[in-house]
């Protein structure tokens, strides 16, 4: 099974002149197999959006980048190679499709626009049988529509459409039903799901439902402050998470079989800034925090997963 | 039963619309108690109107009509300092953290807002704070803070401290959790639990999140376009739900993987959604609708819903039985009116569904055509217009006989068995993964049928016949078979959208089971029969035809155990079923709960479609059967 | 008091709004201390000097003297007077008139918000020139007429901005929990509106400063101003006017007295909106 996209201790630095402010990627490492979907879940400002971000060569000036990302045939890629990639062989689709549309422009117009660029021939063909393939019926009024007129379901398959009209290697989606209700967000992963059977693409699913993450997903990466915590096959980090994060994550999700007041609420908060953070960033929160724990522990591998905890490893 | 502290009787909200006279109705006529100490969660999806209800409930919105009294007195018509005490007894905690708060207010005076209007004198106020402060878990040094130095957890904790300032009875909960990161949702969530169990409080608790209302709730409340569709016990509504759209909601929030297979795409659970979506993962071609739609006037009869049907050993309301079939949408039309039709399961009056076997009956209304204008001769052997199939049991099987089928041939319709000719077909078709790298396409599958027998003596239901005969009038007439379907059925019957067919690898039509259409198109369709195949004022289907198939098959046929077991006397003629009795009905019928119903002597028509989790069971026939008939005795 | 102080730190954030800040100052000193600053104060005040009309900038009269040989100097000091009390006194009214209906408008929605837009839309339809001659032919010429001429143009933007403020406020969750617990009306309009409307009303009181001072100099120039003998930055430049090449310094210096306060007055108001806006956007 190929590598299409291989994360290497990506770190992100936002620096204001030449002094480092915020830290918010410290080692991120991830792989993405062919055909496959890699989930990442983590709560707000873990750095899943950001390492998106850094994945697409979108970062702004102001941020620093260490770090290797390897791209399918492409090797190591930089920011000014992304620039021919983005759009093409890696695109994105995100949780409001309304900001991936501009308003005063109709669907078929930006579609036409993407379409070719990438060099697309017979474009009006190719759109209509894109659009019918995610399950818009009415192929002709989509493409007359503008944003506006479409409902949030609709614009969202419209994304997804333009998302694979230059057929990607890798997809992104970032909270791709976070806006959507739970039934119609569920025939989109459904419908995303069958695509990507057809059509054969990777996708980075990046949520912070872990509910929807476990859906999509064949493998689970779990991100805290800026690190992979927990990485393995979902079933095997749904049914046994190893890292206490992981637990405690699992463990907060509601129930109806759950006792009222027994949700597992991990104390404390996310460190805000994560410059110069000595050790585990989850030492503090952890109820099995040992000494260990004030050097960073490294991710090892247990079964088919890999956790960076020191009382799991040592 | 514990006191009720609120009641809400007959709240309706309607919004002014600017361009309709109607306006748009947000709560329709909603009546439920809440008791004392309890939590009631009210679900359902954005729209739905949950909101709205609170607000007119709680006194913050006035409704159209309709009245609530909270412990017993009434919020209007009272003076203003009445009111002001009767609406100490009230809390509210709403979803946003910080907009909750007056970004300039220190967090002491937003708790305090509640305390001053109730004339405390500042000392005790102070006191007061400190102590709610501490209950919510905040440390007084955060008394000074304002909400933009605040995390959205703690922003919350500060509304909750201010709902309870004045000790209040009831407490409303919207969406209190929605904008918080799970871990912080969790200690939010025992957090309230604690209060309510510290202070003895009810709450009203309303969220898009099954999850969150299940957990939290004594009973469930599931709203939909301003109804209650289900209300019970949360044990209840999440073990046994009733309503088709609380077990959409219960499977979506369940978690199962929504891998897509395409060898278990027809089953439960992908079924739910593969089947209104067969042309995003199969080849599809589309049989056009006509220009001049056949229009149908509505004029709904409400008693339908009241209609309880027995059978299977229980009694069923009409929605309770549509809802335990899996009923993804039913549209009931009566002497040429729609009298009932309701949509489920993500479902519009837009939106197409697989017809399964039900596509054999329009082919059958295609051979009726075809036949009439001589363009084919049914008694004559099928090998006879496909050469290819001498050797085959096409060879001397009559079109007539792959009609009724009752031709003898070696196929299995196990629908469970892959090994079975019906699974061999389904992988020729594409409609299962062909890894065998046999049988790539329904001709090379087609010419491998043997025979088993004498042809025309027993009645036995085969889908391999069905395609054969797609494949046959397709070349014959050297036309694509959707476009003969376009030109000769669904143009002429007046349909109002188009419909579609799937299509095997070599572009041939799986006429065995491969349409797609709307539900009111699935109508008109019936309809059809049940005016003696005219439409629009056009002989579509010839009259003669329509009276041989309703007087069924000839008696010399043998029939098959498991369809007298269903239809005692009944039988299958030019791809349609009969039953037998006093009146008689006709009706196509597809695997999963696909049906198109036509009793001729009440004049109605019923066109369903549902996702069953399997594809046959004796059970669901029986409780089809009665749900139709009930229908129809209406 | 120091905290007070650090916040003001913004006025002298680069060298553009340091000058500005500075020049701003002068400004408001000249007005307050004019007879004390003033070199003839007398002939600021106004005063004539036949012996000396026309004469030339120079060592006693730094900026020349005038038709009726006042030093220039002194009536371009004096002259911050009017500047400063019409640019105060009509922002201020108009402020406070346009919030008030604005909060209401705003607040209330309805029939109120009506009535009240319509009628500031009236006002806002006339040209404040045109206001302000049809006031003048009521009331008669003067500084105060030509204040109230001012005022009734100004407020219909306050009532707008303000109104749309209110509005947006008014529909976030605070005030809806408010009105939930039985807060009456007009103790949210204060408590919870007015003050969250207070940033972009400075912002606007601001920038407005310096378009009220042009707007009082063009009613001066055309005469509907302050009368002779006061000194006006505006009616000097007129009075200066057909004197423009022979004894240009007239109209220049006063001319040049209404541009950097202009222009200082509205430095500083982007300043103070570049100063709240991150918060604003925070919020």
């Amino acid at each position: 099974m190929s590598t299409v996209l291989k994360i290497s201790q990506l770190e992100v630095d936002f620096e204001i002149n030449g002094v480092v402010t915020n830290t918010p990627l410290r080692g991120i490492n991830l792989e993405i197999k062919a055909g496959k979907t890699l989930g990442i879940v983590g709560e707000t400002g873990c750095g899943k959006t950001l390492t998106a971000t850094a994945i697409m060569g979108l970062l702004p000036s102001s941020a620093v980048q260490r770090g290797k990302i390897e791209f399918g045939d492409h090797g190591v890629i930089t920011k000014a190679d992304m620039a021919d990639i983005r759009g093409s062989e890696i695109t994105m689709i995100f949780q409001n499709p309304q900001s991936a549309f501009n308003p005063i422009f109709s669907i078929g117009a930006q579609l036409t626009m993407v379409a070719q660029r990438r060099g697309i021939r017979d474009i009006p063909a190719t759109l209509t049988a894109r659009l019918e393939s995610v399950g818009l019926r009415d192929p002709k009024r989509v493409l007359e529509s503008y944003p506006h007129e479409l409902s949030g379901g609709m614009l969202q398959r419209a994304m997804i459409a333009m998302a694979l009209l230059s057929s990607p290697t890798l997809l992104i989606a970032d909270e791709p039903t976070t806006a959507l209700d739970a039934t119609i967000g569920d025939h989109v992963l459904t419908l995303i799901a069958a695509l990507q059977k057809r059509e054969g693409f990777a996708m980075l699913f990046i949520s912070h439902d872990v509910t929807a993450v476990a859906k999509t997903s064949d493998e689970i990466a779990v991100i805290y402050a800026g690190r992979v915590v927990e990485t393995g096959p979902t079933d095997d980090v749904m049914k046994s998470p190893q890292h206490p994060y992981t637990q405690g994550l699992l463990g907060a999700i509601p129930s109806a079989e759950k006792a009222r007041g027994t949700l597992v609420a991990i104390p404390g908060n996310v460190p805000s800034v994560l410059t110069n953070i000595k050790g585990c960033a989850f030492a503090d929160r952890c109820s099995l925090r040992m000494d260990k724990c004030a050097q960073e522990p490294p991710a090892v591998q247990i079964g088919k997963q890999s956790v960076a905890c020191w009382a799991v490893n040592s | 039963m514990s006191e009720v502290v609120m009641q809400i009787s007959q709240v309706t909200k309607v919004f002014p619309l600017r361009d309709s006279k109607v306006g748009f109705k947000a709560v329709d006529s909603i009546s439920i108690d809440l008791h004392k100490g309890e939590v009631l969660g009210v679900v359902g999806e954005s729209g739905s109107g949950k909101s709205t209800l609170a607000r007119c409930a709680f006194g913050i919105t006035e409704p159209t009509s309709g009245r609530t009294t909270i412990l017993g007195e009434s919020l209007v018509g009272k003076s203003r300092k009445a009111t002001r005490e009767l609406r100490a007894n009230l809390g509210f905690v709403f979803q946003d953290p910080a907009g909750s708060i007056n970004p300039r207010m220190s967090v002491h005076d937003a708790i305090a807002e509640p305390l001053i209007l109730a004339g405390m004198d500042s000392a005790s106020i102070d006191q007061r704070v400190n102590f709610l402060m501490d209950r919510v878990g905040l440390a007084s040094s955060q008394l000074s803070r304002k909400s933009h130095e605040l995390s959205g957890g703690q922003c919350q904790r500060v509304a909750i401290a201010r709902a309870l300032a004045t000790n209040p009875k009831i407490v409303l909960l919207d969406e209190p959790t929605s904008s918080l990161d799970l871990s912080v949702q969790a200690q939010i969530l025992n957090l309230l639990e604690e209060l309510r169990r510290d202070f003895d409080l009810t709450y009203f608790l309303i969220s898009h999140n099954l999850d969150v209302v299940s957990h939290l709730s004594d009973r469930v409340a599931v709203m939909k376009d301003g109804v209650f569709v289900e209300v019970g016990t949360t044990r209840q509504v999440i073990d046994a739900p009733k309503h088709p759209f609380t077990r959409e909601l219960i499977r979506v929030y369940s978690g199962a993987s929504r891998e897509f297979d395409l060898d278990t795409w027809q089953d439960g659970p992908l079924n739910r959604w593969a089947f209104q979506n067969v042309s995003t993962f199969l080849p599809t071609k589309v049989i056009a609708a006509s220009a001049e739609p056949l229009s149908l006037d509505v004029e709904l009869d409400t008693q339908l819903d009241e209609v309880t049907i027995d059978v299977a050993d229980s009694t069923y309301t009409l929605p309770e039985l549509l809802a335990d079939v899996d009923t993804d949408s039913i549209v009931v039309v009566r002497k040429g009116l729609v009298v009932y039709e309701k949509y489920f399961n993500g479902m519009t009056p837009d939106s197409v569904h697989l017809l399964q076997s039900v596509s054999k009956s329009i082919l059958g209304a295609l051979y009726a055509v075809m036949a009439e204008r001589g363009v084919v001769d049914i008694d004559k052997p099928i090998a006879f217009y496909l050469p290819e199939l001498v050797g085959s049991v096409y060879e001397a099987a009559t079109i007539a006989q792959a009609l009724d089928m009752t031709v003898a041939i070696n196929f299995s319709e196990d629908y469970s068995d892959p090994e079975s000719e019906m699974a061999r077909l389904d992988r020729a078709a594409g409609w299962r993964t062909n890894t065998t790298g046999h049988d790539l396409g329904l001709r090379s599958f087609l010419r491998t049928m043997t025979a088993s027998g004498e042809h025309g003596k027993a009645y036995q239901y085969c889908s391999a016949n069905t395609d054969v005969l797609a494949w046959l009038i397709s070349e014959v007439t050297q036309t694509p078979y959707q476009d003969l379907l376009t030109r000769y059925i669904w143009q002429p019957m007046g349909a109002h959208d188009d419909a579609s067919v799937i299509v095997d690898r070599e572009g041939l039509s799986v006429g065995n089971g491969g349409i797609s259409c709307t539900t009111r198109d699935l109508a008109r369709f019936g309809l059809l029969i049940v005016n003696g195949g005219r439409a629009n004022g056009e002989q579509v289907i010839p009259a003669a035809w329509v009276n041989a198939t309703f007087a069924g098959a000839s008696a010399d046929v043998e029939s098959a155990d498991y369809l007298q077991a269903l239809h005692p006397g009944g039988s299958y003629k030019n791809k349609w079923w009969i039953t037998a009795g006093a009146s008689r009905e006709i009706f196509g019928v597809g695997i999963y709960g696909q049906y198109v119903w036509v009793d001729p002597t009440s004049e109605t028509v019923i066109a369903k479609f549902s996702s069953l989790p399997i594809p046959v069971d004796g059970v669901h026939s029986r409780k089809h059967m009665a749900l139709f008939r009930a229908i129809c005795a209406k | 008091m120091k905290t007070k102080l650090a916040g003001l730190s913004f006025l002298f954030k680069d060298t553009l709004t340091t000058i500005a800040t500075v020049m701003m100052s002068i400004f408001i000193g000249a007005a307050i201390f004019a007879p004390w600053i003033a070199p003839f104060p007398k002939e600021g005040a106004g005063q004539t000097n036949v012996d000396n009309i026309y004469i030339g900038p120079g060592w006693h009269h730094v900026l020349g003297t005038d038709e009726l040989g006042r030093d220039l100097l002194s009536r371009i000091i004096y002259g911050a007077r009017p500047a400063l009390l019409i640019a105060l006194a009509v922002v201020g009214f108009a402020a406070i008139i346009g919030t008030l209906l604005g909060l209401i408008a705003g607040y209330r929605g309805g029939w109120i918000d009506n009535i009240i837009m319509r009628v500031s839309e009236l006002f806002l339809s006339f040209p404040p020139l045109l206001l302000s001659l049809v006031a003048v032919t009521f009331l008669g010429p003067g500084l105060v007429n030509a204040l109230i001429a001012l005022i009734i143009s100004w407020w219909p933007w306050y009532a707008r901005l303000i109104r749309v403020e209110a509005s947006i406020v008014r529909s976030k969750p605070y005030v809806e929990i408010s009105a939930a617990m039985g807060v009456p009306d007009r103790i949210i309009i204060v408590r919870h509106i007015l003050r969250n409307v207070t940033t972009p009303l400075i912002v606007q009181i601001a920038a407005d400063l310096g378009t009220v001072i042009l707007a009082a100099g063009s009613l001066a120039f055309i005469g509907l101003g302050a009368q002779p003998p006061s000194a006006d930055w505006g009616l000097m430049v007129a009075q200066g006017r057909n004197l423009i090449f022979d004894q240009w310094w007239i109209s220049t210096f006063s001319g040049l007295a209404i541009f950097l306060a202009v222009l200082s007055f509205n430095i500083i108001g982007d300043a103070l909106r570049d100063h709240f806006d991150p918060r604003i956007a925070r919020q």
